[in-house]
């Protein structure tokens, strides 16, 4: 039965639409131009773009509309990070039921995550663009999340009272899938690059095989519970979608506070 | 933030990190209530998934506990920690906690399930030697019979023995035990353990909800024992007093044990026995009365009278049977129908092997609510309680905790239609001939429900 729900929650993913796509495949190629002029030709997105960088995380004084501008301002890492935030931001559901929140507390929560997450990149000297987009696509899991309980969550809200499990833990229990699973399948679906496919393979995983990705599995493993552990998402009902494993990131915990704490 | 309520104990699990900013969301003025509401014996707040927190956070956390510790006399603390957090704990507070510690939720489990098998191997240790003292005292009232290290080297001789086949008790802190009366239940008797001074404040102390959860249940041994009180006046007496007279509408027998002239005076072991409480001076005493231990084995028979079937009960059979198959669906992913429903008594076959859980419901509606299960279904249904084994033990758990979801969907179904119920806890029965005594030749409903080739079956009656 939720095995069916979740087969069918896949099937109507909407495709990423075309010039949204050509903008991303440009910007993995370091061609700032050719993605800003695709971009152009998605009016929801442009407006997007434009509402999001004007946010006060992203620290510009005045008020910055053209396309070209913000994307020159952004680089690519950020640019690429904006619009895998926009790829989540097309299966949120209208209201949310399962979870406190509103879809302007989902784009907090991916900005705050992006924020943090290239302190991070820059501490260690990463520069992939893959690994620094995967962060804000990371958080559609939680969307994944609302919109298999959505009809049950009544019934899955008293099933947390008996027993201490994440939500994840009760899919996995019910269905066989894991939250990453089918993120992972709609990682897929969306043709996301496969250096970023195998880097949210790896977190999904934990996977501890792989040095270069080890440690910052750790770290965005880390860092996802950092936010989720402000008051806000707390009383979201957010803080346990999926279980944080506390001697997974105890290697890196000292030094992610450093970072996270730095200006 | 809800906190996960099993048996007798309520835990909140945050994740992350728990400071000053964050804590006081974890256990919000409506959490209190709904933990109020519930009564349980211990709130803790578990620090296995914390991977920060600091005093401020704690100290919060604390306050909102005893908020729920005044209005219930639970006991209050942190669980599920490593030695590193736990002496972090004892430095914050200079050693000198107001609160309780308990490393895992086997130490836990300890002090609080009531169902206590009184030859677990216990070692315990502490470097206080105060502390060391107050948790055995606490662990021998409760039953057991643990192993105090005489020093850490002591300790370190044994520890991988009771690592392996018992239970170690190292980095735990109990604090102040008066706040409560530990319950435990053995060879189908409930047994109250009472200390100090039993005076006018045991009305506060005493939980009579759970009391008459368990008379409605069928339990009919009740035992108070009071080798550790020093003496009893008459408002404490009384008290102790009524509950064995309103038991007797169940059937059921009061024991004191522990009694003698010191805490006793002539005039108030006559008031005692005059209710009916059956006095002894020591356990010995009262586990060599062959005439209780037999009573206790009784399935615990409903009262003739209150047997009979009702139009009320009839009327909102739909709701109960609507939440089972509900519920059951979601948690075994099978589709359910009602294959057949009759008026009968209930017929368990002496061949077949059944699981069965029932639970009382009253104020508005008078019932007993029973689910029978096949093994296969079962495992199905309760995949999610069990750890990949099928013991017999974590089978009657899983077993309960399903039930407890079926009586708190059944209770807000009927607020939903305005009808105010209240539900007991589930019983299990772990001994067929107990429950075959039990239903006897009580005429209920029987509902025989079908998901995908397994049968459940359930018992409507009074």
């Amino acid at each position: 039965m939720l095995k069916r729900k979740i087969e069918k929650f896949i099937e109507n993913i909407p495709a990423i639409p075309k010039n949204v796509q050509q903008c991303a495949k440009f910007l993995e190629e370091g061609d700032l131009n050719k993605a800003a002029k695709n971009a152009l030709k998605d009016p929801a997105f442009t407006h997007y773009l434009i509402t999001l960088v004007n946010k006060p995380i992203f620290g510009f004084r005045d008020q910055i509309t053209n396309i070209e501008q913000i994307f020159s301002i952004l680089g690519i890492e950020k640019a690429s990070q904006i619009v895998n935030a926009y790829y989540a931001k097309l299966i949120l559901p209208k209201s949310w039921k399962v979870f406190g929140i509103t879809n302007s507390d989902f784009q907090i929560l991916q900005t705050s995550l992006i924020h943090n997450w290239n302190k991070i990149l820059n501490h260690e000297n990463q520069n992939s663009i893959s690994i620094a987009s995967v962060v804000s696509l990371l958080p559609a899991s939680i969307v994944i999340c609302e919109n298999i309980f959505e009809e049950n969550i009544d019934e899955v809200k008293l099933l947390k009272l008996h027993k201490n499990m994440s939500y994840d833990e009760i899919l996995y229990k019910m269905s066989g899938y894991k939250l990453f699973d089918i993120f992972m399948i709609i990682c897929k679906k969306w043709e996301l690059n496969e250096n970023s496919i195998r880097f949210v393979e790896y977190i999904s995983k934990k996977n501890e095989d792989n040095t270069n990705f080890s440690k910052l599995t750790k770290y965005i493993h880390l860092l996802m519970f950092y936010e989720l552990s402000k008051p806000k998402y707390i009383e979201a009902g957010l803080n346990d979608f999926i279980e944080f494993d506390v001697e997974f990131v105890s290697e890196v915990y000292e030094d992610f506070m450093q970072i996270v704490e730095s200006r | 933030m809800r906190p996960v309520i099993k048996k007798n104990t309520a835990i909140f699990y945050p994740q992350g990190f728990l400071d000053g900013l964050n804590a006081s969301i974890i256990i919000e003025p409506s959490d209190s209530g709904f933990v109020i509401s519930k009564k349980p014996n211990a709130v803790f707040v578990s620090l296995k998934k914390i991977v920060f927190f600091n005093k401020k956070g704690l100290s919060i956390l604390v306050d909102s506990l005893k908020i729920i510790q005044d209005k219930i006399h639970c006991a209050i603390g942190f669980c599920e920690y490593d030695d590193k957090k736990y002496k972090t704990i004892l430095s914050m507070f200079d050693g000198d906690l107001e609160f309780s510690l308990f490393e895992n939720l086997k130490v836990m489990s300890l002090f609080f399930d009531e169902n206590s098998d009184g030859e677990k191997k216990i070692l315990i240790y502490n470097e206080d030697a105060d502390q060391k003292n107050q948790l055995a005292i606490e662990l021998y009232e409760m039953g057991y019979k643990p192993y105090v290290a005489k020093n850490f080297g002591d300790f370190k001789e044994k520890e991988d023995e009771y690592i392996k086949y018992g239970i170690v008790v190292h980095y735990s802190y109990i604090a102040n035990a008066e706040h409560r009366i530990n319950i435990h239940i053995k060879n189908n008797m409930i047994f109250y353990i009472l200390n100090n001074f039993i005076d006018s404040d045991i009305v506060k102390k005493f939980d009579t909800v759970y009391h008459n959860n368990l008379l409605r249940v069928g339990f009919k041994v009740f035992v108070f024992d009071v080798t550790n009180v020093s003496s009893m006046n008459i408002h404490g007496v009384n008290f102790l007093a009524k509950l064995s007279t309103a038991g007797a509408e169940y059937g059921t027998t009061f024991c004191m044990v522990g009694v003698n002239d010191k805490k006793l005076s002539p005039r108030l072991k006559n008031d005692l026995e005059d209710s009916g409480i059956v006095l002894y001076k020591n356990m010995e005493e009262f586990l060599s009365d062959e005439e209780i231990q037999k009573e206790s084995l009784s399935g615990g028979k409903v009262p003739e009278k209150n047997k009979k079937l009702t139009k009320n009960i009839i009327a909102h059979l739909n709701t109960f049977v609507d939440t089972a198959i509900h519920i059951t669906e979601m948690l075994s992913q099978k589709k359910g129908k009602k294959k057949s429903v009759k008026i009968d008594i209930l017929k368990l076959d002496e061949k077949k092997e059944y699981f069965i859980v029932l639970f009382g419901v009253y104020k508005n509606i008078d019932a007993t609510f029973s689910m029978i299960f096949s093994k296969k279904l079962l495992l199905e249904t309760c995949k999610i309680f069990i750890n990949n084994s099928s013991k017999k033990e974590e089978l009657y758990d899983a077993l309960s905790e399903y039930a407890n979801i079926i009586a708190s969907k059944i209770k807000s179904d009927f607020k939903l239609h305005k009808t105010d119920i209240e539900t007991t806890l589930p019983r299990v029965f772990q001994d067929l001939t107990l429950a075959r005594e039990f239903f006897g030749d009580t005429k209920g409903v029987c509902i025989e429900l079908d998901f995908e080739g397994e049968t459940l079956e359930l018992f409507l009656s009074r």
